[in-house]
């Protein structure tokens, strides 16, 4: 049997033992396995995608996390070739958005344009940018919903970065309840859907589908192939991704793969920005203006710098002049330094230079100069060298002249002890006397002499004529003082003589007091009162005329004394009346009568010469 | 981890309490206006069921005794409703079973969590019992509720969730 047995299925038995070797051993069973994997593999993801996604999900997902959490500088180096680029691209886009930003605010902030969209802005109560978005841009789409038709859930949002975004599942559901609403108000039945809704300045496109709409919020004026591209999309979303359109469940993590289609739907147009032409852009004026200014600034100190030169070489290089310096003071400028007295005067050289518009101050101290130059000038003004004679300074200091020269210079530089600076001694060889020039000298010589000889006998007529003048005056004056002194003594004794008549003189008082004395008489010794006072005054005496009125015995003293007052006073009176003058008078009294006795000659006023003594 | 959107819908009577019961609840988005003016107003609130996020997109749909017309094409594709009575006020609840018929029409049979509101007026409750257990025999899922405190609010969003994701 066990032959028979062996005969009939002993190859099978060894297949079967060599099977079962294989199925036990797990080394043999791997390498088998491994041969066919790849290929299994393959068949399964043709054949069932989704079971093999789902049995691989769970523990490349595991694996992923496993990895990271182990090295994660690993899993950053795989990545690094995709996150990179991506990134860069991501940096370079807004970057590229923030500069335009910024050029598109610094032009409208300053422009009137961008003045005029503040106002409104202020006025509106929008923010600028919102104003700035306005006038720039044609269209925006700001957000792209995919709505499933029969619930109304958002199955995909997708919205500009800018746009203001309410809930969009909240906004979806609204949305297709206002499109059944509107159906439903105005019964026009899901086969004329809402296509377009505006609002101000948005309009809202609605494309639809079996299993979805497709709705896109567009701010401004969408060109018409807009629409074209809303509608291409949901074309394909439907061909291509029915299956995830129908299935879907409320998870959108399904549909996030098609995010990229959504994104490519948030398109803008900006408006072709008015080219600035080149003479109304106020930045180019603004460097022109600025690389005009520098021209002209650099022009200018160019010119100065120039000027600096000038000056600086034509008084550097002057004989007799030391430059200390040229100071510049925007286009004044001060050239100081020392300057000797032989040497060219520093307004010369400056007026040598011809320099217009420019305005220098020359501040030159003056010093003396050393070197044969100067030393022989200096010398030869010092003794007064005339023309014809020339000279030479030796290198010894020794001065040498030579030629025709006066023979008084000749000698008087004979006689010299000073000699000018920078000259030790003098050599007068070959300096000789002119002979013409002697000849004058002896002509001259003889004029002046005669000249003296006459000017001596005219000083001495001269002198004779003086004191002949002199004596004949003090004879003169002593006439003078002779004929004076006789008069002055003939007026004392006039005076003398006219005073003794005055006193004779007796102004007579009849009964009842009243002057007795006749208009002759008062007359007459006015005249001689004024003779007096004239006499007086030529005798530069201080006369006076003195009254005195007299009373006998009988009355009281008091009464007396009255009557003598008023006696001498008529007496004055009358004089005065007959033209002397009151001044000339001072009354006396000569006090009460020395007899008790009536005596009628008594009755009187006399006068007196006073003060005849030099004053 | 990206939530789940689900469509729910609010209906109930007249003044059963709907709109003041989920406003404080629920992310507002619209004015209320839109109740009288549209018939419904959209909004949405997030709640963790489990190990799942659920955005819930809830259709407050102007309260009437008969869903027709516009109100009944608000309901398609709802995933599941609360349905409001007033517990104050028997007659909404008759009418809720009415409109649970309506719905269930329109939508099928969809998960769905009764509301009986205003449990604050406890004085004023007026629900016969042997009503109430009928209803529950029937497979019916209470709460009672009140927009007033917010008592019972959650609770009845949350299983409603966990029922949605049931499915």
């Amino acid at each position: 049997m066990e032959e028979l047995r062996e005969l009939l299925f002993g190859g099978e038995r060894q297949r079967l033992d060599k099977l079962s070797r294989r199925l036990e051993d797990p080394r043999v069973r791997a390498r088998d396995l491994a041969l066919v994997l790849p290929d299994s593999l393959t068949v399964s993801a043709h054949a069932h995608p989704e079971r093999l996604k789902s049995a691989l999900q769970r523990p490349v997902e595991q694996c992923i996390q496993e990895s990271v959490s182990r090295d994660k500088k690993f899993f950053a180096d795989i990545l690094f070739p995709v996150i990179g680029p991506a990134i860069r691209k991501s940096i370079a886009e807004a970057l590229r958005e923030f500069v335009t930003s910024i050029n598109e605010a610094v032009e409208h902030t300053f422009s009137p344009t961008g003045i005029r969209w503040r106002l409104e802005a202020l006025r509106t109560r929008k923010t600028f940018g919102e104003v700035v978005l306005k006038h720039t841009l044609v269209y925006r789409v700001d957000q792209v919903f995919l709505i499933e038709n029969n619930s109304g859930r958002l199955m995909h949002h997708a919205s500009h970065p800018d746009a203001f975004s309410q809930d969009s599942d909240a906004v979806s559901a609204m949305l297709t309840a206002i499109q059944d609403f509107m159906q439903d108000s105005f019964a026009t039945g899901e086969e004329n859907p809402l296509h377009t809704v505006e609002m101000g300045e948005y309009l809202l496109y609605l494309a639809h589908g079996p299993h979805a709409t497709l709705a896109g919020l567009v701010r401004g004026v969408a060109p018409p192939e807009l629409r074209e591209r809303f509608n291409a999309l949901l074309d394909v979303l439907h061909d291509r991704h029915r299956g995830l359109l129908m299935r879907f469940d409320g998870n959108r993590q399904h549909l996030a793969k098609l995010a990229p289609m959504f994104d490519d739907l948030l398109l803008s147009a900006a408006r072709p920005r008015r080219r600035l032409t080149l003479w109304k852009s106020p930045a180019l004026w603004l460097v022109l203006a600025l690389v005009l200014a520098s021209g002209v600034w650099l022009y200018r100190d160019y010119q100065q710098r120039l000027t600096a030169e000038r000056l600086q070489s034509a008084f550097s290089g002057e004989p007799g002049i030391v430059l200390l310096d040229v100071a510049r003071a925007g286009s004044d400028f001060t050239v100081s330094g020392l300057a000797d007295p032989l040497a060219r005067r520093p307004e010369e050289i400056l007026a040598a230079l011809r320099l217009e518009d420019v305005d220098v101050r020359l501040d030159f101290a003056p010093y003396t100069a050393a070197g044969g130059q100067f030393d022989l000038a200096r010398a030869r003004r010092a003794l007064q060298v005339p023309d014809s004679v020339i000279t030479r300074l030796r290198p010894d200091g020794v001065l040498e002249l030579a030629g025709f020269a006066p023979g008084e210079w000749i000698e008087r530089l004979r006689s010299t002890v000073l000699l000018a600076p920078g000259v030790s001694g003098l050599d007068l060889r070959a300096l000789e006397v002119d002979p013409g020039e002697l000849e004058a000298l002896r002509r001259q010589q003889a004029e002046r002499e005669r000249a003296e000889r006459g000017r001596a006998a005219a000083q001495r007529a001269l002198d004779e004529q003086r004191r002949a003048e002199a004596a004949r005056q003090r004879e003169q004056r002593l006439a003078e003082q002779r004929r004076a002194e006789t008069e002055r003594l003939a007026n004392e004794a006039r005076l003398v003589a006219l005073g003794g008549e005055l006193e004779s003189r007796v102004f007579r008082f009849a009964q009842g007091d009243t002057l007795a004395a006749d208009d002759a008489f008062v007359a007459e010794t006015g005249e001689r009162v004024a003779e007096i006072m004239a006499l007086c005054e030529r005798l530069a005496r201080d006369c006076r005329i003195e009254v005195f009125g007299f009373t006998d015995g009988i009355g009281t003293d008091e009464r007396n004394a009255a009557l003598r007052a008023a006696r001498a006073t008529a007496v004055r009176e009358r004089l005065s009346q007959a033209g002397n003058s009151d001044e000339w008078f001072s009354i006396v009294d000569p006090g009460p009568a020395r007899t008790g006795l009536a005596d009628p000659a008594l009755r009187k006023a006399q006068l007196r010469l006073a003060g005849t003594g030099p004053r | 981890m990206t939530a789940i959107t689900k469509k729910i819908c609010l209906v109930g009577d007249f003044a059963v309490g709907k709109t003041s019961l989920v406003a404080r609840f629920v992310k507002n988005v619209f004015n209320e206006k839109y109740i009288t003016t549209v018939g419904v107003k959209i909004d949405t609130k997030q709640q963790q069921v489990g190990e799942h996020e659920l955005k819930l997109v809830i259709w407050d749909i102007a309260g009437e005794n008969a869903i027709a017309g516009t109100r009944a094409s608000y309901l398609r594709g709802a995933s599941g409703y609360l349905l409001v009575a007033d517990g104050t006020r028997p007659d909404t609840l008759e009418t809720a079973i009415d409109i649970k018929r309506q719905v269930d029409a329109i939508v099928g049979e969809v998960p769905f969590v009764g509301l009986l509101n205003k449990v604050d007026l406890t004085d004023l409750w007026d629900i016969p019992e042997s009503q109430f257990d009928g209803l529950l025999a029937r497979g019916w899922d209470f709460v009672k509720t009140s927009a007033m405190s917010g008592e019972g609010v959650e609770q009845a969003f949350e299983r409603l969730g966990a029922r949605l994701l049931e499915q």
